[in-house]
């Protein structure tokens, strides 16, 4: 009951935006042999969701018509920013592991159909996150771009050096290094490309969420939230997490406009929404409580 | 063959000796919290105000020991990354974003640094880790690895006083059971190893100054890194330090915040430490902590000369090694240049006529700190006194407390003679002495009490009271006189009951109810502690108990008087001596049988007073008395202690039987043998007289008269007792003696059967040939026979 006059709630407060955001469905999806689950990553069809555990170990995919859970991997730090294919039928996620008490990670494939796994990358100190292209992924690994369905597919990766402030584009022909802020900015985080492959979202630490072009520029500043990742082009999903220095204490799901600068909530601070995980194809956002609950968000967007 | 397998052998050991920095390794460094606003934590000390950025705040201490921890780490090779190096608000990341940074950074170990506060009165000073998960379940095991390393270096520091040094590294989950497994936030999205350190106690106010110390933060980043050599087995320290405070050897901080252990001495500001043979000078900065240290030094001998003012120089051997703080804590003693004297002392008498309390502390103030065990010694009091010497004020003030008060009146003489000497080794010139005279009191004396010992205690709520030779002191004076059951167990008073008053002549009582009805039959006891004590700080010196059991006193056989008719009792002002207001009304506000009692109130204008109502024809109907028979009375008191008689007449004689001395407060049964009357004689209950009694505790009295019996008088003498005589020893096994104020005229001995079983002329009788048991003394005095329960034992 309470969920549900959050929704018209929410709903009505994003009608009132200039761009017509509403909320049109707002429901637990915590798999039913979970006591919790954390870190959500949605498929890009929006029918299966990927999850972790508290501490990152293990990667779990749960078909949400079939309500089908499968065990990816257990292994430790699976759970950190795993990645699904263009098509879904993919899972490539970084096990971590210590060598002589460094942490090391290497670049594993999940086939969901087959339910294989294949190593692709051994283990490493450098592997960045993994992005989905055509037919495979594209990731950096000890400085070089590395694709899995080799390099005449096309796909520009980007990543952030953190504490260099910069962030580096790469296409695998030739990288740039942008410093949008300059000296401003010592590292930017959550830094991802848009699915047309034309701009990129981060978080710059003292400024916000950004979107800029390919060459640095800054096309929109879009408040101090946290942790984006796109929805379509034109949206980007992020929270908005405030503590006392020891805890949490609130925390919320918002959907910013990049064209208007709106932001849009689709939560309230007090559910403790965080980590969101966008499908603009599907019109869904996933994302977990603080207290390992995940919940999804059905989307309507009008203009 | 054999040769090359020992050249393979060292190529082996060669390899594994190779030096192995912290090249390549990632640490992420948090310095807690940040900004110096309400996220923040300061504690004001002296000399900074609350809120001055110059004094402690932990966001600003943190990034100290975080800065430090950087530099050391990249000097041994490791890539560093922290939250914040500035200290303003927007420095002070949400904790989802470095916690994001920290996993992005691909951090080999993730530092989380905080100091600690109990917020409460009780300060503490230790460490403690906290990692995710529960202590015993943590989220990532190898957290919990490293955060127990950490733990383990860091109460090493000596410099600090810890006020325990058991382990204390727990889960978050645990330790903040009321967050769930929220735990804490920089914590929560940490893939990364990782942990969060609370160094020290900052509102520990010693620890507090020792924060605002520069190398004190050093030594704590110091013992992180080494924490991380030892989780990466890289190299560690190729120098070594020496750290340490310097404190005076005696002298206490006369501070009022909590101190512990080494922190009870004064740390010296100011103070130079200088490391020969470098000839490297530290001095101590003047925020209280005495902390000094010297960095960065080739393995070797080393000395420390050690300059304060107002302080012999000292000179320590330490030895420095490798990889190690050598802690040199170095207590200094003060110059003492001139003989010990008295500088003032206390009790002093104003003028001739001046005495002293009896329970006042001889104080002796000097000009230096003392030797502690010379000026005992050299301490005496005469006439001698058993008491307890205590030091103060860094040894400059001597207390001695009498274990129990001055005689009364006397004058005593204390002296110190003149082998008391400081620490310097100097005695005094002159022997030091003086004289007090006492007071006349010495102790808080009971003079009445209700219940009494051995008496019983009408059961229904009863008031308790007891009354002093002055006004109590009201200070916990509910946990001083308690009430107890035979089990040991307290007794539940009405609060509000429970009152203290000044009474006439000075005079002190203490009352209360119980909250519930007694047991009846039950024993109990009311405990006085030998601490209660009156205004003038006399206490009672000896505990004492009173015995009693709860009971019903009422005797249920057809009365003589009912006390239900009014007007039967009229204050007769003419019989009376010393009385200013008498009256005796029915009343039905205290009765114990059916409507209503009898309320004889009076107030005296003399010391010899007593007061006379007369009765009407019919009081008691036409009942008579004579001298086979006893009349029983019903009796509510006030505690005055004064004596109720009853006239009895017949025809033109007039007897008066003392009824009873009021020395209990609320119902009590009361009789008197009517054994002195004329044989062949009826008499009639013709008057009740009040008779006043010393203590007067007040001119005004009142007591209830209710139910009076008269019947045939037992062979057993009725337990009947005067303020006036002492039988004692009681128990008893040799002689029994009585000491009365009044000339006795012969003593007997009865058993419980009512047979008398031995008699004497005066005041003692042998009891040693008569068998253990109880039996009852019948004392025969000028006028009046006196009976007491007496206890043989043998």
């Amino acid at each position: 009951m309470k969920l549900n006059l959050t929704i018209v709630l929410l709903a009505c407060i994003a009608t009132l935006s200039a761009q017509t955001v509403k909320v049109t469905n707002h429901y637990e999806i915590t798999p039913l042999t979970e006591q919790s689950a954390f870190c959500p990553v949605i498929s890009p069809d929006g029918s299966k969701v990927v999850y972790t555990a508290h501490n990152f170990s293990g990667l779990k995919s749960y078909d949400l018509a079939t309500g089908e859970m499968k065990i990816i991997t257990n292994a430790d730090g699976a759970g950190f920013d795993p990645v699904f294919s263009l098509d879904g039928s993919m899972i490539y996620y970084r096990p971590q592991s210590r060598i002589d008490g460094r942490v090391h990670r290497s670049l594993d494939e999940y086939n969901l159909n087959t339910q294989k796994t294949r190593q692709l990358i051994a283990p490493s100190r450098d592997i960045k996150r993994p992005v989905a292209i055509a037919g495979g992924m594209e990731v950096v690994a000890d400085n070089k771009l590395m694709k899995s369905v080799g390099s005449k597919i096309e796909g520009c990766y980007v990543y952030s050096v953190i504490k260099e402030g910069k962030i580096v584009v790469c296409d695998g022909k030739s990288t740039r290094v942008l410093r949008p802020y300059g000296d401003q900015v010592e590292s930017y985080l959550w830094t991802s490309i848009s699915p047309d492959g034309n701009k990129i979202a981060t978080y710059a630490i003292g400024k916000g969420v950004v979107i800029l072009d390919l060459n640095g520029k800054i096309l929109a500043e879009l408040g101090n939230f946290e942790a984006p990742v796109w929805y379509g082009n034109d949206f980007v999903a992020a929270m908005k997490a405030t503590d006392d220095g020891h805890q949490y204490t609130s925390s919320k799901i918002v959907l910013l406009d990049r064209h208007t600068r709106q932001a849009h909530d689709l939560t309230s601070p007090d559910e403790m929404g965080m980590n969101p995980s966008a499908s603009a194809e599907a019109g869904k956002i996933v994302y977990n409580t603080l207290d390992g609950k995940i919940f999804m968000l059905e989307l309507s967007i009008t203009r | 063959m054999k040769r090359i397998y020992i050249v393979i052998i060292a190529l082996l050991g060669c390899l594994g000796m190779q030096a192995k920095d912290m090249t390549g390794l990632k640490i992420y460094i948090n310095p807690g919290h940040g900004g110096y606003d309400s996220d923040d934590r300061n504690v004001a000390v002296a000399p900074f105000a609350q809120g001055d950025t110059l004094g402690f705040w932990e966001s600003s201490s943190n990034l100290h020991k975080g800065l430090m921890l950087r530099d050391l780490l990249e000097e041994q090779g490791a890539e560093v990354a922290m939250s914040r190096v500035l200290n303003r608000t927007e420095d002070d990341l949400d904790l989802h974003v470095i916690s994001r940074e920290a996993n992005e950074f691909g951090a080999d170990l993730f530092f989380s640094i905080h100091s600690n506060a109990t917020g409460t009165s009780n300060r503490v000073n230790f460490p403690m880790m906290l990692f995710k998960g529960y202590t015993e379940n943590p989220a990532k095991p190898e957290d919990k690895v490293v955060a127990k390393i950490l733990f383990k270096h860091l109460i090493e520091n000596e410099v600090t006083y810890w006020t325990q040094t058991s382990e204390y590294v727990v889960g978050d989950w645990d330790f903040y059971p009321q967050w769930g497994t929220s735990g804490l936030g920089v914590l929560r999205g940490l893939t990364v190893t990782g942990f969060l350190s609370e160094g020290s106690y900052h509102d520990y106010i010693p620890e507090t100054y020792r924060l605002l110390n520069m190398d004190f933060k050093y030594i704590e980043a110091w013992h992180f890194t080494k924490a991380v050599m030892e989780y990466f087995n890289t190299d560690g320290f190729t120098k070594g330090n020496i750290a340490g405070v310097v404190y005076d050897s005696r002298m206490t901080r006369t501070e009022s915040y909590v101190q512990h252990g080494r922190d009870k001495q004064v740390p010296l500001c100011g103070a130079t430490v200088t490391l020969l043979p470098d000839n490297i000078t530290y001095t101590t900065d003047e925020l209280f902590n005495g902390v000094y240290m010297f960095r960065d030094l080739a393995p070797g001998n080393y000395q420390l000369k050690i300059v304060a003012e107002d302080h012999y120089d000292r000179t320590v051997d330490v030895t420095v090694t490798a990889n190690t703080i050598s802690y040199a804590n170095i207590a200094m003693d003060r110059v003492r240049s001139t003989p010990p004297e008295v500088t003032s002392y206390s009790p002093i008498m104003e003028n001739e006529t001046d005495s002293i309390n009896c329970t006042t502390p001889i104080v002796l103030n000097f000009n230096w700190d003392m030797d502690v065990e010379s000026v005992e010694k050299a301490f005496s009091i005469d006439p001698p006194v058993e008491g307890t010497i205590t030091f103060e004020d860094s040894q400059y003030r001597m207390v001695f407390t009498p274990d129990r008060p001055y005689e009364v009146a006397t004058l005593y003489t204390v002296t110190l003679d003149k082998s008391a000497k400081h620490p310097g080794d100097m005695s005094m010139e002159e022997d030091f002495s003086f004289t007090f005279l006492t007071q006349g009191r010495n102790q808080l004396k009971l003079l009445a009490a209700s219940p009494s010992e051995g008496s019983v205690l009408h059961y229904p709520k009863p008031t308790l009271e007891v009354r002093f030779d002055n006004v109590l002191d009201a200070v916990n004076i509910r946990d001083l006189i308690t009430l107890y059951d035979s089990d040991g167990n307290k007794v539940s008073i009405n609060l509000r009951s429970a009152k203290y008053n000044q009474l006439d002549g000075n005079y002190g009582n203490y009352y209360f109810s119980t909250a519930s009805d007694l047991v009846q039959g039950a024993n109990y006891q009311l405990r006085i502690d030998a601490s209660l004590h009156d205004v003038n700080s006399l206490p009672v010196v000896d505990p004492i108990v009173i015995n009693f059991t709860a009971g019903d006193v009422r005797r249920t056989e057809v009365a003589a008087e009912t006390f239900e008719t009014a007007d039967m009792i009229t204050f007769d002002a003419t019989q009376s001596v010393g009385t200013t207001t008498a009256k005796a009304a029915r009343s039905t506000s205290q009765k114990l049988f059916d409507s209503a009692a009898y309320n004889f109130t009076y107030t005296f204008n003399a010391n010899e007073a007593y007061a006379l109502y007369t009765t009407g024809g019919t009081f008691a109907g036409s009942t008579t008395v004579d001298n086979t028979q006893t009349i029983g009375m019903h009796i509510y008191g006030d505690l005055a202690c004064d004596e109720i008689w009853l006239q009895l007449t017949s025809d033109n004689d007039t007897q008066e039987v003392l009824l009873t001395t009021i020395d209990f407060r609320g119902w009590q049964f009361r009789e008197v043998r009517l054994d002195q009357l004329p044989d062949g004689k009826s008499y009639r209950v013709s008057a009740i007289k009040v008779a006043r009694k010393s203590p007067f505790f007040s001119d005004s009295g009142s007591f209830f008269l209710d139910n009076m019996l008269v019947y045939t008088s037992s062979g057993i003498p009725t337990i009947a007792t005067s303020k006036g005589i002492k039988v004692y020893p009681n128990p008893v096994s040799d002689i029994l003696n009585v000491q009365s104020e009044t000339p006795i005229s012969g003593m007997a001995l009865y058993n419980l059967s009512g047979y008398c079983i031995a008699t004497s002329p005066d005041a003692a009788i042998e009891v040693s040939d008569i068998p253990s048991g109880t039996y009852l003394l019948k004392v025969k005095t000028e006028g009046n026979d006196f009976c007491y329960p007496v206890l043989i034992t043998h």
